[in-house]
């Protein structure tokens, strides 16, 4: 993985020193919190509802033992012992106190991490398939592109104060779990005809209050031209884009009010205007000295399948269970990608304590070259585990309260931090889904429903992603009470859609019933389990749910 | 308005019109870009002194192509603080247009701006009023940059990695 040489130590550093600078500034009064507020936001320092907050970017959801160490002591230090892993596979600590925050972020920088650009209206952390480098299904590792753009971003002089954020994500597979459709940039990484690695670009998707599928700008653009052309379209939109109104400032909203056409015909003219031969030749010297840092670790040759294994699947009916849920095809014969669910039945989707962090990265020293994934469904992953060492890994992982075996089932659920913490919420979500948690938490009724999605966010914000849920929950508040809606028929996959409505929204206490409701009608109405619940709502249409589910909730 | 290039204060020796002044004789003058694509365009080209342009956050940089060998200094206005379009603007002239004349930011500009500023290629700077006993860009700039463009002492990372380390652009 890549590992900071003594310039990006030396940037990271300055940057820290700036901001103690800021703080040191602020706090003596020389600096309003109006005006101080730009500088926090840039370093991911936010105001919540009870404290400061701070979001420290794990690139590309890339992580090391080393750095999750750090990461545990941070919340032992100076936060309540315990972090949370957001959906753009990032971390939160929620209880720093501000003149604490220089030290924390050297403390971090110590290891390679910081919090520049999680939050404010620039380039955020860019984001990637979890099991990048390690999926079956790849065509390349997409994470020294990532790296790139992330030093390419990292303090952009032109682009730190655009209309509003704007978030790029990179998938190199043709499943795409890095959900590239709904970001302001999504890459996706293929081989063209002649072999060559090519992108195609997408631009102006985005969720929130007007929730958009990107669309395609660039069908093909070699890979090495990836710069001046995301340059470009950063150029354009930060020209053009709306900057009247705080909702029609992304750049879907650009695309969509100009046109597809007219967009890309900006673009290409900006492209081929500015193009200079030398910064294309920089950008890919480093690209070549950056993938050396991604070289795969010193794997064994092992055979593609391992008879002990095989024998404790067999006899074990509940390591198969976990095996069933929790293991993903590694391209390298003989291992394993392990995925580690940080959503428990009555715990809170993503937070992990520091004990949990210190175990696990102990565990990844021992199974896993040290390694591990962050992934954008709020869960931790595992990436290169040997088949023959899952079984010891999983009785450690139980040990530790994290062998839940519950990934892309019902009670994996996405949830922002809703009203519990969060300045913005509308509602509470933690809750809920801790409901939702314990309602369907029977195993056997969990593989039996299969594949699901469900998503909730605590405000039309929309950091849940609810609209790419299968099952979306948007909770609102209607004249003094939460009100929670749900969306059906949404997908966060390659062929990503937007959930429809159901109908009005339910109260905190009918949500749970109407989920269940919804899921009682398909698993009676499906064509048998290999007819999915996604694929169900798409034949049968979210209308035909409206009877089923709004009678019988309202009746009891 | 107090005036801050290559690193100190310093007398601004053009004169800045308003739309309704008269171009006068004075030796250097900037104009807003209204002005010189309207109507009295070729008579402010043909004022005898220095021409400069202020160019008002909103304003399209390449409508000015045609008449950058005349002029001697350009502005570009910052509405706020979080408006960044300037930084295209700058970007456009110095990169695309090659412009290497003087380049100002004026406006709401604030001095933690100032490394993206000079980076982008800005030169010097019409600090407010307000802003000047804050204005001190040593203390907040960070000495180096990944990207290429790195102009005004910002070292580049890539160059300096990959041994194409050179003068930074003028
Ligand atoms: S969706 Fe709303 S409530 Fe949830 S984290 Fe985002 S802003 Fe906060």
């Amino acid at each position: 993985m890549y590992r900071y040489d003594s310039y990006d130590e030396a940037f990271v550093r300055a940057r820290v020193a700036q901001f103690r600078d800021q703080v040191r500034r602020r706090l003596a009064g020389e600096l309003t919190e109006e005006e101080f507020r730009p500088h926090r936001l840039m370093n991911g320092l936010y105001l919540q509802l009870h404290a400061y907050m701070l979001r420290v970017a794990i690139p590309y959801g890339t992580l090391s033992s080393r750095q999750l160490r750090r990461l545990a002591e941070v919340a032992d230090r100076w936060d309540r012992g315990y972090g949370h892993f957001t959906t753009r596979q990032n971390i939160q600590f929620n209880w720093p106190r501000l003149e604490d925050v220089p030290d924390i972020l050297e403390a971090l920088a110590e290891v390679g991490l910081h919090g520049i650009q999680t939050s404010g209206n620039c380039i955020r952390n860019i984001t990637t398939d979890a099991y990048a480098g390690v999926a079956a299904d790849e065509v390349a590792d997409p994470r020294p592109f990532c790296e790139l753009l992330r030093q390419w971003s990292s303090l952009h002089p032109e682009f730190s104060f655009l209309p509003r954020k704007f978030k790029i994500a990179v998938s190199a597979s043709p499943h795409d779990r890095a959900a590239i459709r709904a970001h302001d940039i999504g890459l996706r990484l293929y081989r063209d005809d002649a072999g060559e690695l090519a992108f195609e670009v997408l631009a102006g998707g985005g969720l929130g209050r007007t929730p958009m599928i990107a669309k395609t700008v660039r069908e093909h653009l070699p890979a090495r031209q990836l710069l001046p052309y995301v340059e470009a379209i950063l150029r354009v939109y930060n020209r053009f884009g709306r900057r009247d109104h705080k909702f029609k400032s992304r750049i879907k909203i650009l695309v969509h009010e100009i046109g597809l056409d007219a967009f890309r015909a900006a673009v290409e003219e900006e492209y081929a205007r500015s193009l200079d031969p030398e910064d294309v030749e920089l950008a890919a010297l480093e690209l070549e000295r950056i993938e050396e840092l991604f070289a795969p670790p010193p794997y064994e040759e092992l055979p593609a399948r391992d008879p002990l294994h095989e024998r404790r699947l067999a006899e074990e009916p509940a390591f198969a269970r976990f095996a069933r849920t929790n293991l993903r095809p590694h391209r390298v014969p003989g291992y394993a990608i392990v995925d580690v669910s940080l959503k428990p039945v009555g715990g809170i989707p993503g937070d992990v304590t520091s004990d949990q962090m210190r175990r696990l990265a102990d565990l990844a020293d021992r199974f896993s070259f040290g390694e591990l994934r962050t992934t954008h469904t709020q869960n931790l992953a595992l990436p290169h585990v040997r088949l023959r060492d899952v079984h010891s890994l999983w009785e450690l992982l139980e040990e530790a309260g994290l062998g839940t075996p519950n990934i892309g089932l019902v009670t994996d659920i996405v949830c922002c931090p809703g009203l519990d913490y969060c300045a913005l919420a509308t509602a509470r979500s933690i809750p809920i889904a801790r409901a939702l948690a314990r309602r369907f938490a029977e195993l056997d009724a969990q593989e039996r429903i299969g594949p699901l999605s469900i998503r909730m966010s605590g405000c039309i914000n929309a950091c849940g992603q609810h609209h790419i849920g299968h099952i979306g929950i948007l909770g609102l508040e209607k004249r003094g009470e939460e009100s929670y809606q749900i969306t059906l028929g949404g997908r966060p996959d390659e062929r990503t859609a937007i959930g429809r409505i159901l109908g009005p929204g339910f109260s905190a206490s009918e949500v749970v019933d109407a989920v269940e409701a919804v899921l009682r009608f398909y698993l009676e109405g499906r064509n048998g389990p290999q007819e999915t619940f996604a694929d169900f709502v798409e034949r049968v249409g979210v209308e035909t749910f409206r009877e089923v589910v709004y009678a019988p909730v309202r009746a009891r | 308005m107090p005036l801050f290039a290559h690193g100190r204060w310093v007398e601004d020796p053009w004169r800045h019109l308003a739309d309704d002044e008269p171009l006068g004789d004075v030796a250097s003058v900037t104009v807003s870009l209204n002005r010189l694509l309207g109507p009295e365009g070729p008579a402010v080209l043909a004022h005898p002194g220095r021409l400069g342009v202020r160019l008002a956050t909103e304003d399209r940089v390449e409508s000015l192509e045609p008449f950058l060998c005349r002029l001697g200094l350009i502005v570009v206005v910052f509405a706020n603080f979080a408006d960044g379009r300037g930084f295209s603007t700058a970007r456009i002239l110095r990169r695309r247009l090659a412009w290497r004349g003087e380049l100002r930011a004026a406006g709401r500009i604030f001095v933690d701006q100032y490394s993206f500023l000079r980076r982008c290629g800005f030169d010097s700077f019409e600090v407010p009023d307000e802003r000047v006993a804050s204005w001190h860009p040593d203390n907040v700039a960070i000495p180096l940059a990944y990207r290429t463009d790195s102009e005004g002492g910002v070292a580049s990372i890539w160059r300096l990695r990959h041994n194409r380390c050179r003068e930074p652009r003028p």
